[in-house]
């Protein structure tokens, strides 16, 4: 049998959808026939936020170390999420004060669309978007892309944090392109210098569309540390 | 095709139906299809962890869904003369966005960041994180308890929730 105090703490994993089917309908009995109140009504809005992120970006941030830099010159844009949490904020809150205690299961449900449909877009900054890459087979590389069309070919921006300590003291590392036909070329390589590598861009003659994956690799493996498959 | 159902159909059928509000059937169809996209795709299968492969899957469906609210979205539009709180042009991306939502993740403990990725984007149950690592299912939900409000106050602290 759980503990009431134990069951307080299960409101973060019900709102997120964590528990099994038995274990919600516990944690609902439990809800409905505790006196005190759900500690997480606020939060109904979280899931949508979270929603910004693809899973493979949210997934590429578990293996980083806590207090990343902060870039000064993006944080001082005002947001559209902000602008978008302005909205809410004029919304009743009543309406969701009752709906959490009579329907925490709705939550679920309605979290999901929030951070999509309101969020009106800067451009950014630098001219491209990098995207998160995936993980790869090793961890201590963490890495995004932009891979841009161009009439001559494919160009490639990126920049890398070394998340464990052999990451920042391997040789050198590769920027690998893998075409369609299973062929690979080498299109960049650098040296970790420090815990990170910003601004670095390669081009390639191969053009975009023939281009099936983009691999980061130690020189001389074939392990991939990071990667983005083109669809 | 079947082991890919069974290794990822279920998680990523919580994860959809989330993003779908609960319209189940269409849920199923977005499930299907990215399953299928995983199955044909032998470089994700044979290149990627395992969480990458599930992370790859559940981007995909994501993507799916999106695709389609915009186009019954684009639908609507067609038929109403007012359209309030009318979204920019999608060429700009979501980039600023990404950013904060990432450095409020960044902000928490290493613990905190892995149980909401983990249950949030890939759908893991409290027991399957418990397994993961080796750690009591009742320790996986009072972390997600305590990472959730540190992720609230960190969403806080930059302007975007209240």
């Amino acid at each position: 049998m759980t503990s009431d105090r134990g069951m307080a703490e299960w409101d973060a994993a019900y709102l997120l959808g964590a528990l099994t089917a038995e274990e919600a309908a516990e944690y609902e009995r439990y809800l409905a026939s505790s006196p005190r109140r759900a500690e997480l009504q606020d939060a109904d809005d979280i899931p949508g936020i979270l929603d910004v992120l693809t899973p493979e970006e949210a997934l590429a941030l578990i293996d980083e170390g806590p207090g990343s830099e902060v870039r000064g010159a993006v944080a001082d844009q005002p947001t559209s999420l902000g602008a978008a949490a302005q909205r809410r904020r004029l919304r009743s809150r009543r309406a969701r004060l009752a709906g959490a205690l009579a329907s925490a299961a709705a939550f679920l449900l309605v979290g999901g669309i929030v951070g999509y449909a309101v969020i009106p877009h800067e451009p950014s900054t630098t001219g491209v978007s990098l995207q998160a890459m995936a993980a790869g087979e090793r961890q201590g590389v963490s890495a995004s892309l932009a891979v841009s069309e161009e009439p001559w070919g494919t160009r490639l921006d990126w920049q890398c944090e070394y998340t464990k300590a052999w990451a920042a003291n391997v040789k050198s590392y590769d920027l690998v392109v893998m075409t369609k036909d299973g062929s690979e070329s080498t299109v960049a390589s650098w040296r970790p210098s420090g815990d990170e590598a910003t601004n670095l861009a390669a081009a390639t003659v191969i053009p975009t569309s023939d281009i099936s994956s983009v691999v980061i690799r130690e020189a001389g493996t074939a392990t991939p540390l990071a990667v983005t498959t083109l669809t | 095709m079947r082991g890919i159902h069974d290794e990822h159909g279920p998680a990523l059928n919580r994860y959809v139906l989330r993003l779908t509000r609960g319209d189940r059937g269409f849920a199923e169809d977005v499930v299907q299809e990215a399953l299928l996209r995983l199955w044909q795709n032998k470089n994700v299968l044979t290149t990627y962890s395992e969480e990458s492969t599930r992370a790859w899957l559940h981007t995909v469906a994501r993507n799916l869904v999106i695709d389609d609210r915009r186009s019954s979205r684009y639908k609507r539009e067609l038929q109403t003369e007012t359209m309030p709180e009318r979204t920019s042009p999608d060429m700009f991306g979501p980039a600023v966005d990404k950013w904060v939502v990432s450095e409020a993740l960044r902000s928490l403990s290493p613990e905190h960041r892995a149980v909401l990725v983990r249950v949030h984007y890939l759908g893991q149950t409290a027991v399957e994180i418990g397994r993961h690592e080796g750690i009591p299912p009742g320790t996986v939900k009072s972390r997600l308890h305590y990472a959730l409000r540190a992720l609230r106050a960190a969403l806080e602290e930059r302007g975007v929730v209240q």
